[in-house]
């Protein structure tokens, strides 16, 4: 399937059998989109923005079964990529991202928000600076309960030549259950002297004063573990532009996380 | 009517005996005030009757409403209408204020309460606390001053609305004219909900604007003397000296409370790199 997108664009789009999408944004082109992955087996969705554009692409994982998600593209000149993956399935998932800043002013945001359990989620992000003036951001948070195992690559790859890229990463792991494994590696792939690079990455459980603060409220200790849990999610489910979808996805989230208590 | 009743209490910190059996009663509508030199149990006492896991009650008993305290969980003690303003409230940055709150208060009622109530109650207890209207928004807390967490500590007192309300130094880190707002909410909160209180403070103003019914002094894990409000004035006038001589008791010297000092997050800023 194939999508082209011209002017000023919002779309949302449930794919099912159809796997396979490629999504060409036309110069001076501005959008956003909202992808649900509904069933099982795995996915290519290849960005293909042209130079002067700016998108939003929100994609949430809703299938009842293991996916396999591809993303991947080339970001021309001054084109703004803004992409969100939300995931709170509890079945296995694997991410492969590839981005390509191939031109001056190319930027892109990557965020995804996984809560696992029981299941394996494992993750593998590349984004690669090939020219100079380009940006590129990872944020990847998680949460894990009893048996979850994670695990997330992310590589910010500078080449030679592209001087003042500035590429940033940040993965986040709150663990709140029993039993699980994490395994996070930040990557910096750096061939060029004048540029910015940094990361950050943490992965424990809740601060016990914390805790003993909310449950002073008289929060039980899974509505203070949901609570913490929120702002992990937070930042993908804002990229949702239609509020009603945005509520219910946060009441979705906030519902699995344990807000609600039982 | 809920009353309080503390019996022989006992109480460890790791291997340190910090109470060393105290009693005490507090009824609805009461007033005490709890007084004493830093490290001698006051804040112990307070962070026991809440059920801070770091406190390990060795002996005595706890009873609220005819209920064992002692038996409940943090979060059940707080249900039952027990709350503490605390000295050092925790930072949780990804946690609003408004959603840390509907939370709270659905946590102690069947039915949720309607956005428009909660928006309502929240905006009244910002104004009167004169805090910013931006509070609902912010992170729990992060990024506060030290006298805006202590509003905040009164912000969540007025809309949960307990029935026993224990204030661990709410004063401390308050201006003079903070400290004037801060008293006015608390009474104000009283007298619609006839709560009883504990009020650990060092500043007579504060215990002035507030009126005690009752003052007690606690020295070496004991409340050694108690009385009314004429027992502030003196320890104002007189300090705790007085009461070493009188009733053969030597105050612990070491300080109660060594402030935790937050790292924040991770050195890497999300933005604007």
């Amino acid at each position: 399937m194939e999508r082209i997108y011209e002017d000023e664009f919002q779309d949302v789009l449930e794919l099912k059998e159809e796997k396979e999408l490629k999504i060409l944004v036309s110069p001076h082109t501005y959008g956003n989109m909202r992808l649900i992955l509904k069933e099982e087996g795995e996915y290519r969705i290849e960005l293909a923005p042209m130079h002067s554009t700016s998108i939003h692409l929100f994609i949430q994982n809703k299938a009842q079964g293991k996916v396999r998600l591809h993303l991947l593209g080339d970001i021309q000149e001054n084109a703004d990529v803004k992409l969100g993956l939300l995931d709170l399935e509890d079945t296995d998932f694997e991410l492969y991202e590839s981005f390509d800043l191939k031109a001056p002013g190319a930027r892109i945001e990557l965020y995804t928000a996984q809560l696992c359990q029981d299941q394996k989620k494992k993750g593998d992000i590349l984004v690669r600076h090939s020219s100079p003036y380009t940006y590129g951001y990872m944020y990847n948070f998680a949460v894990l309960k009893d048996g979850a195992n994670y695990e997330m690559v992310a590589n910010g790859t500078i080449d030679k030549g592209a001087r003042e890229a500035a590429s940033h990463q940040e993965t986040r792991v709150l663990t709140v259950g029993k039993e699980h494994a994490t395994k996070v590696i930040p990557l910096l792939m750096i061939d060029e002297n004048d540029v910015k690079a940094s990361h950050a990455l943490t992965i424990g459980e809740p601060d016990e004063n914390q805790l003993y603060y909310l449950e002073s409220r008289g929060l039980s200790k899974e509505m203070a573990l949901g609570l913490l849990s929120v702002g992990y999610f937070m930042p993908t489910i804002e990229m949702i532009q239609e509020e009603e979808i945005r509520e219910k996805t946060r009441e979705e989230m906030e519902r699995k996380v344990g807000v609600y208590g039982h | 009517m809920p009353e309080l009743v503390v019996k022989d209490l006992h109480v460890r910190v790791d291997d340190k005996e910090i109470l060393k059996g105290v009693d005490l009663v507090i009824k609805d509508g009461e007033r005490h005030a709890l007084m004493g030199p830093n490290g001698n149990g006051k804040s112990t006492l307070l962070a026991a009757i809440m059920g801070n896991p770091k406190f390990t009650v060795t002996q005595g008993e706890i009873t609220y409403d005819g209920k064992d305290v002692l038996a409940m969980e943090v979060d059940e003690r707080s249900r039952l209408g027990i709350f503490l303003g605390m000295q050092y409230p925790s930072e949780i940055p990804g946690v609003t204020n408004s959603d840390f709150l509907r939370t709270a208060i659905n946590a102690r009622s069947e039915k949720p309460i309607s956005l428009f109530k909660f928006i309502k109650e929240m905006d009244r207890a910002i104004k009167e606390l004169e805090m910013k209207p931006d509070l609902a928004h912010r992170f729990l807390n992060d990024g506060f001053s030290g006298g805006e967490k202590k509003r905040n500590e009164i912000v969540q007192m007025m809309l949960l609305k307990p029935t026993l309300s224990m204030l661990d130094e709410i004063d401390s880190g308050l201006d003079v004219d903070a400290l004037r707002i801060v008293a006015d909410a608390i009474q104000k909160c009283q007298e619609e909900t006839n709560m009883g209180m504990i009020i650990v403070s060092h500043y007579a103003r504060f215990l002035d604007y507030l009126k005690p019914t009752h003052a007690h002094v606690l020295i070496d894990g004991k409340i050694v003397i108690s009385g009314g409000v004429e027992l502030v004035d003196k320890i104002d006038k007189e300090g705790y000296d007085w009461i070493e001589k009188e009733y053969h008791v030597k105050a612990n010297k070491e300080e109660e409370n060594t402030r935790p000092i937050s790292l924040g997050s991770c050195g890497a800023k999300r933005r604007g790199f």
